[in-house]
């Protein structure tokens, strides 16, 4: 969680990633910031993110951003 | 059968008895009869066909991936122990293949369909398009009413079914209803089947307050579309005709101003229409506005504007762009050399390009429409890439960016870029456009409003009609801030007297049908996104 925390604050430092739970639904994040952070999900795990996976239950928190590279990660 | 028309509300009345009447389990069939006969009004038997078929095909297609994919798991089952979790996954990724080839062929069909029958229609407004003759084959094929949106829809039904989001419908008459609902077909908004499909195959119990809420949202949207924006159609008609070309900067800007309201009343209004016809029914189509004109950025203003549009196409165009094979290996070479801004850079600067030169070709294949795909694009692109310029300058000039100053400027810098928009569409050729659009920051002279031969008078709206004008849309301003701030204006209403809350509907309805444009020898106007 620590490093997905990280990356996430890379993206974006003014949010609070920790307690956020409707990064998508309250539009916290538009589309640009959430192509950015998969493609640093995507280099920093070695997962491939694609179309399929951008649901907004999936970046709403960083909780579910992690459960999605956990997923991804099982997958390969 | 227009939206506005008498008809239209008799019909809907007769459907929405009928609905709560019959067996809730016939409900589907109701809609499906009633959504066949509206669009039998107004696209005759010939529309009929082609919607037909594209429900057909797509329904078909999609059982075929369904199938595909049943078969898989059937199989990878049967085997139970026998089989590796590496070799079940091979089965999954080998038959996820073949559905991909499916849903890219489907997927391309009926975009060919559509691309087709567009070009054609605008190669019979202008025989000089692309150079085709009226007399070569499958010149006398029509475009059928609502094309772009039901084929939007079966286009996203099958993408979603390609990527296993969720099962086939296998019930081909609830199918039928999703692609043709009656309110959502003429001009949207955009449905999702996972949403509104699923809506529209559960039957629904009599609920007063949807049908209250629908039938005020429908009275809303008549005196947004007949007060406003059909009023302010006959200053846009004049000023934006092809016969005048000398007005000044300042009288141009009066009338992009008119057409912004009067676009917004149009659109708008036809999708609160649609939308509370559609809750009277019980079901819940998408939002498609939410006050665009509070806008602070461009962004904002296409997450704002035409919604279901933007959802569509984030989903189903600027994903697939972003996180394709090619753009991610582009991105990467560009982020291994010049650094992680310059990787993020390609895939943010080239995705709206593709996004809005679709939006510029799905509302007309001509120069003007391109241009302001592109236009937008640049806008939109051009924020992105120097966002972290202005982050600084912002911090240099050490403006407060939580003032209510900045946000005002932030909007009316939205607005203006947003006129130039509307110039570059509405001018009667993209020549003309650029010179109204230059003669709007040049040629400033208020002599039309302040002189004594009162210019602002002679457009086709009377002082009195443009009073009117002016109070509907201070009207439209403070529901606006009323929303912005969170209050939702039908449940407050509900919460209000009796006296007060029957008061305020009787004088939105009385307006309506005092200051509406309509009656006999008067034919509401179309509305505009009803062609595309």
């Amino acid at each position: 969680m620590e490093k997905l925390l990280e990356i996430l604050k890379g993206v974006r430092s003014d949010i609070d990633f920790e307690n956020e739970t409707a990064l998508v639904d309250n539009n916290v994040l538009d589309s640009f910031d959430i192509v950015s952070i998969v493609t640093e999900l995507a280099d920093a795990y070695d997962v491939t993110i694609t179309a399929e996976d951008m649901e907004p239950e999936n970046f709403n928190s960083a909780e579910a951003m992690l459960r999605l590279v956990e997923r991804l990660m099982d997958e390969m | 059968m227009g939206f506005t028309s008498f008809k239209f509300l008799v019909f809907l009345f007769a459907v929405v008895v009928a609905y709560y009447v019959v067996p809730r389990r016939f409900q589907w069939a109701l809609l499906l009869a009633a959504s066949y006969g509206f669009y039998l009004s107004g696209g005759g038997v010939e529309s009929l066909c082609y919607i037909l078929a594209t429900t057909l095909f797509t329904y078909f297609s999609a059982l075929w991936m369904q199938s595909l994919r049943d078969k898989n798991q059937k199989h990878i089952l049967s085997l139970g122990e026998e089989i590796t979790k590496d070799k079940a996954r091979d089965m999954k990724k080998a038959t996820a293949k073949k559905i991909h080839r499916i849903q890219v062929l489907t997927v391309l069909v009926n975009l060919g369909v559509l691309v087709l029958l567009k070009l054609i229609n605008m190669a019979k407004q202008d025989p000089s398009f692309l150079g085709i003759s009226p007399d070569m084959p499958l010149m006398n094929l029509i475009v059928p009413l609502g094309l772009s949106y039901y084929t939007f829809n079966s286009i996203g039904y099958l993408i979603d079914i390609g990527r296993g989001k969720y099962a086939a419908q296998r019930h081909i008459g609830k199918f039928a209803l999703f692609t043709s609902f009656f309110p959502s077909i003429v001009q949207g908004p955009l449905c999702r089947f996972g949403d509104v499909g699923v809506q529209l195959s559960t039957p629904h119990a009599f609920s007063y307050k949807n049908l209250k809420h629908g039938a005020q949202l429908i009275l809303w949207g008549f005196f947004k579309k007949i007060v406003i924006a059909d009023r302010l159609a006959v200053i846009t008609a004049t000023i934006f005709s092809p016969t005048f070309t000398d007005y000044n900067g300042s009288q141009i800007f009066f009338g992009v101003l008119a057409y912004s309201f009067q676009i917004y009343g149009d659109f708008s209004g036809g999708t609160d229409i649609a939308r509370g016809a559609a809750q009277m029914l019980g079901i819940n189509l998408p939002m498609n506005f939410e006050r665009p004109f509070f806008a602070n950025s461009m962004g904002d203003f296409w997450r704002r504007w035409h919604m279901s549009l933007g959802a569509w196409m984030r989903e189903y165009v600027f994903y697939p762009v972003m996180l394709s094979r090619p753009v991610t290996a582009v991105s990467k070479k560009f982020r291994l050399k010049w650094g992680p801004h310059a990787g993020k850079m390609v895939p943010s600067v080239a995705a709206p390009f593709v996004v809005f030169f679709l939006i510029g070709i799905w509302h007309g294949v001509t120069a003007q429409y391109i241009t302001n795909g592109l236009y937008n694009a640049f806008l939109i692109s051009g924020g992105v890439a120097l966002g972290p310029v202005f982050q600084k300058l912002i911090q240099k000039l050490k403006i407060n960016t939580e003032s209510f100053s900045w946000r005002l400027f932030q909007i009316l810098r939205t607005f203006t870029l947003l006129c130039i928009s509307r110039i570059i569409v509405k001018a009667p050729s993209l020549g003309e456009g650029f010179r109204m659009i230059g003669a709007m920051f040049t040629s400033v002279d208020l002599g039309f409003i302040t002189g004594a031969d009162k210019v602002m008078f002679s457009y086709g709206l009377s002082e009195t009609e443009l009073s009117l004008i002016f109070v509907c849309v201070m009207v439209l301003f403070v529901v606006g801030i009323l929303q912005e701030n969170g209050v939702k204006i039908r449940e407050g209403l509900d919460r209000q007297n009796f006296i007060f809350r029957w008061g305020l509907i009787l004088l939105l309805f009385a307006a309506v049908l005092i200051f509406g444009v309509y009656g006999p020898g008067y034919n509401a106007r179309d509305f505009i996104y009803g062609n595309f």
